[in-house]
């Protein structure tokens, strides 16, 4: 029988901190309070590998890791991973509380957070409050693991009416799981009641979060404002009100709120990616490479890596050197020469990246003069790119754009755009926002009406108007499962498919619509697979 | 989560990317970062300090020798009292960086509570002080508990050197705000205490006395917490029954 004497003699412990005094006196006090299975780590590395194997029940993690990465983005990177159990209780352990610790985003928060000094009482104590609460909410924890949101909803629903100790917390579990079910209008009701007493900082933005996926975009911004000016430091208001500005199509202000984000707190890749795209987007090289240069060194270690961040890097350097910057476009090769290697060595398996690699490597030389080397390379990548079995990662047809673009006074570089860009040519892209929207809106009236053909048209001619506008993206992936389960299937579903996975990356981990674009996407992926598998059968028979 | 100003005057630079650092080269000396960084150091070391005590403590309490655990108890009691005192320092170096920052969330009272006596039991029953509680178990309220916590702390902390037995601390609510008090049966607030407590935070004059830091601190996290058109405060009081000391702290 477990009592509050004994409850934490069969749980499993995850000690992290780069200080080795630190961890052993932990480790004592743990033992003290009656803990025997307890693992230590002294770097982020090493906790993921170990969390990885056995999920612990608990983690005690230092805010400060050392020269690696920090506690919240370990946890950051264990939830992108998806093997945070929701159910372990996760202590973030301070040498005090600054703006970094605090300013993590509102899923991945810890359960606690920890001032050092505190004596094996007071760790107790904690562990206890957060034991207690896990506990008597368990079965929403059991169903989040599971991913079954609407099940969590029905627990919440019980919870909420059984028990008053924890009512806000699950109203607030709930609200989140209705938005990453796509359900923002239902979410909203329950952040607005929780408004009524305070202007409680989590209901504030997740009632905003919900007029984003609503498409609402100006009300929301309206909100964020109100967000910004009471709370400095929220930084998800930015990053959100930066997304409803590109949304409606006013990139010049999304910009500026996005700097504004990134001077209070650089350590967020999705931030600096976005910077780093509109930067360019102004021809503000300088800023760009430097946002570009933070995305690769935040995510160098982490699952998030993307190899579209180093070949925009490449690239804004190589504008650099083109440009007239003085000592910065004289210094641009060096660098530029340094990131084509440690692309080479760190993405040696991505055979797309390489080829890429190797024709931004002809770009280089033929800057520095070397045309012949540059000529042999493009050669190498020409041939390389016709033993490709696969189709085209829009970052490699970027570059071969790219290279079209600064080189296409060289007959090779012509060559290679015209061969392989003209086949690839996706869907005439115009980027609009103010069509985008109106199309937006149609496919919204068709959808109610069950015109699932005609929605799909208008939401693919919005899509189609604005890339990166990820409620339209959603609209349209969800007409796409309307049209699957009526079994009309379109040609370009496949090619649409690819040009989603561009779209997610825009997304933030902590964005509820994440879940929601994965269970979608998943669910047209799937679609798609067994129909060729039907095809390929009834093409077998005859 | 938000921020807290000094001055609401100040122009402070909104896009600053303060981070506690040395500065780069001797001209650039700034020497309220010079002594943050140094504070955040010792708190490090103190840190161990404390956890140190703690273990030592431990071993104590087997061998029985009221005189080494009275001597521990001290040295614990001063370890947290210079720990409260950084800690305080390094927030209203952040406040004046307009860098602090209050995560206002959903905490029992209880809890809170429990913990501070808990973290000062050591010292408590080693100079054996009835500490009485008065806290409903459901009573929960909106606050940074860090902060409030720190405040509570060091309030307790003064209540158990002024004390002649008994600390007891009540919370409730009161005109829909929180209410929190801690009260002790010593000699109460010299006069001079309660005259500056009801002066306007600008006419604090820290530098003139001694405790001014500690009460400059509980004013500025109290006021830090608002709600629609109120904002919290403290009151200091003697009481006229038991003759101690009665703080109070309300949030709104």
């Amino acid at each position: 029988m477990q009592n509050k004497l004994n409850r934490y003699i069969d749980k499993t412990f995850l000690l992290i901190d780069d200080f080795v005094e630190f961890r052993h006196s932990l480790k004592m006090m743990v033992e003290a309070i009656g803990a025997t299975h307890i693992c230590q780590a002294s770097c982020g590395q090493e906790a993921i590998a170990l969390y990885s194997q056995y999920q612990h029940d608990f983690i005690l993690l230092d805010f400060n890791l050392g020269d690696g990465i920090n506690g919240l983005q370990l946890l950051a990177e264990l939830g992108f991973k998806d093997i945070l159990r929701q159910d372990t209780i996760v202590i973030l352990v301070t040498a005090e509380t600054s703006l970094d610790m605090v300013m993590g985003a509102i899923d991945i928060r810890p359960d606690e957070y920890l001032a050092k000094p505190f004596t094996k009482v007071v760790l107790k104590q904690r562990l206890d409050r957060a034991f207690e609460k896990k506990d008597a909410i368990k079965p929403v924890y059991q169903c989040l693991n599971n991913k079954d949101y609407s099940m969590a909803i029905s627990w919440c629903d019980k919870l909420i009416s059984s028990s008053a100790k924890y009512q806000m917390a699950c109203h607030r579990i709930k609200a989140d799981c209705l938005l990453r079910l796509g359900k923002p209008q239902q979410a909203q009701e329950i952040y607005t009641t929780a408004l009524a007493s305070r202007a409680l900082n989590w209901a504030l933005l997740g009632r905003a979060r919900c007029k984003v996926h609503r498409s609402m975009y100006i009300e929301a911004i309206g909100d964020f404002d109100k967000i910004i000016e009471t709370n400095r430091f929220a930084l998800e208001a930015y990053d959100q009100k930066a997304e409803s500005l590109l949304a409606i199509g006013e990139y010049e202000d999304a910009y500026r709120i996005l700097q504004q984000a990134v001077a209070i707190s650089p350590n967020s890749a999705y931030r600096q990616r976005t910077t780093a795209c509109l930067a360019i987007r102004y021809h503000d090289y300088d800023v760009a490479v430097i946002a570009l240069r933070k995305v690769i060194s935040l995510t160098r270690h982490l699952s998030q890596k993307q190899p579209d961040d180093y070949l925009k890097l490449a690239q804004t350097l190589s504008l650099i050197h083109g440009g007239h910057m003085g000592q910065q476009s004289r210094r641009a090769p060096i660098e530029l020469s340094r990131l084509l290697k440690v692309m080479q060595t760190e993405f040696s398996a991505n055979k797309q990246l390489l080829i890429a690699a190797t024709i931004h490597q002809a770009i280089y030389d033929f800057m520095t003069g070397h045309e012949n080397d540059g000529e042999i390379k493009i050669k190498q990548a020409s041939a390389r790119l016709e033993d490709l079995p696969d189709e085209f990662k829009p970052f490699l047809l970027d570059e071969i754009i790219f290279a079209h673009k600064i080189c296409s006074e060289r007959p090779l570089v012509e060559t290679l755009y015209q061969k392989w860009y003209g086949d690839n040519a996706s869907p005439v892209i115009n980027e609009n926002t103010s069509k985008a929207n109106s199309f937006n809106r149609q496919g919204v009236s068709n959808f109610r009406q069950k015109d699932f053909e005609k929605a799909f048209l208008a939401f693919k001619a919005a899509y189609l108007n604005a890339r990166d506008n990820v409620n339209i993206t959603l609209n349209l992936m969800q007409v796409m499962v309307k049209l699957i389960n009526k079994d009309a299937i379109k040609t370009e579903f496949p090619e649409l498919l690819e040009m989603f996975c561009q779209t997610y990356k825009l997304l933030d981990l902590s964005d509820q619509r994440t879940t929601h674009f994965k269970l979608l996407y998943k669910n047209i992926k799937t679609h798609l697979v067994n129909k060729q598998v039907e095809k390929r059968q009834v093409h077998e028979q005859h | 989560m938000s921020n807290i100003n000094l001055d609401p005057n100040s122009n402070s630079d909104p896009n600053s990317d303060e981070q506690i650092k040395p500065p780069d080269s001797p001209q650039s000396l700034d020497f309220s970062s010079v002594l943050a960084c140094a504070v955040h150091d010792m708190k490090n070391s103190l840190c161990m300090l404390i956890q140190s005590i703690d273990t030592l403590s431990d071993i104590e309490s087997k061998n029985q020798e009221p005189e080494k655990a009275a001597e521990l108890a001290k040295i614990h009691y001063e370890a947290s009292r210079l720990n409260t005192n950084l800690l305080q320092m390094l927030s209203l170096y952040r406040v004046e960086k307009d860098q602090l920052p209050i995560l206002i969330e959903e905490h029992y009272i209880e809890d809170m509570v429990e913990e501070l006596v808990a973290k000062n039991a050591f010292y408590s029953d080693n100079k054996t002080l009835t500490i009485e509680t008065h806290v409903s178990a459901d009573l929960m309220w909106y606050f940074d508990d860090n902060l409030i916590g720190n405040l509570l702390n060091d309030v307790f902390v003064n209540a158990m050197r002024y004390t002649k037995d008994k600390i007891t601390i009540e919370a409730g609510i009161v005109d829909a705000q929180l209410q929190i008090t801690i009260r002790d049966n010593g000699r109460g607030y010299p006069a001079h205490m309660l005259q500056i407590s009801d002066l306007p935070m600008q006419e604090l004059n820290l530098s003139g006395y001694k405790t001014g830091l500690g009460l400059f601190f509980a004013r500025l996290i109290a006021a830090a917490h608002t709600n629609k058109d109120r904002s919290g405060y403290i009151k200091l009081a003697n009481d006229d029954e038991m003759g101690g000391s009665v703080f109070t702290l309300v949030l709104p």
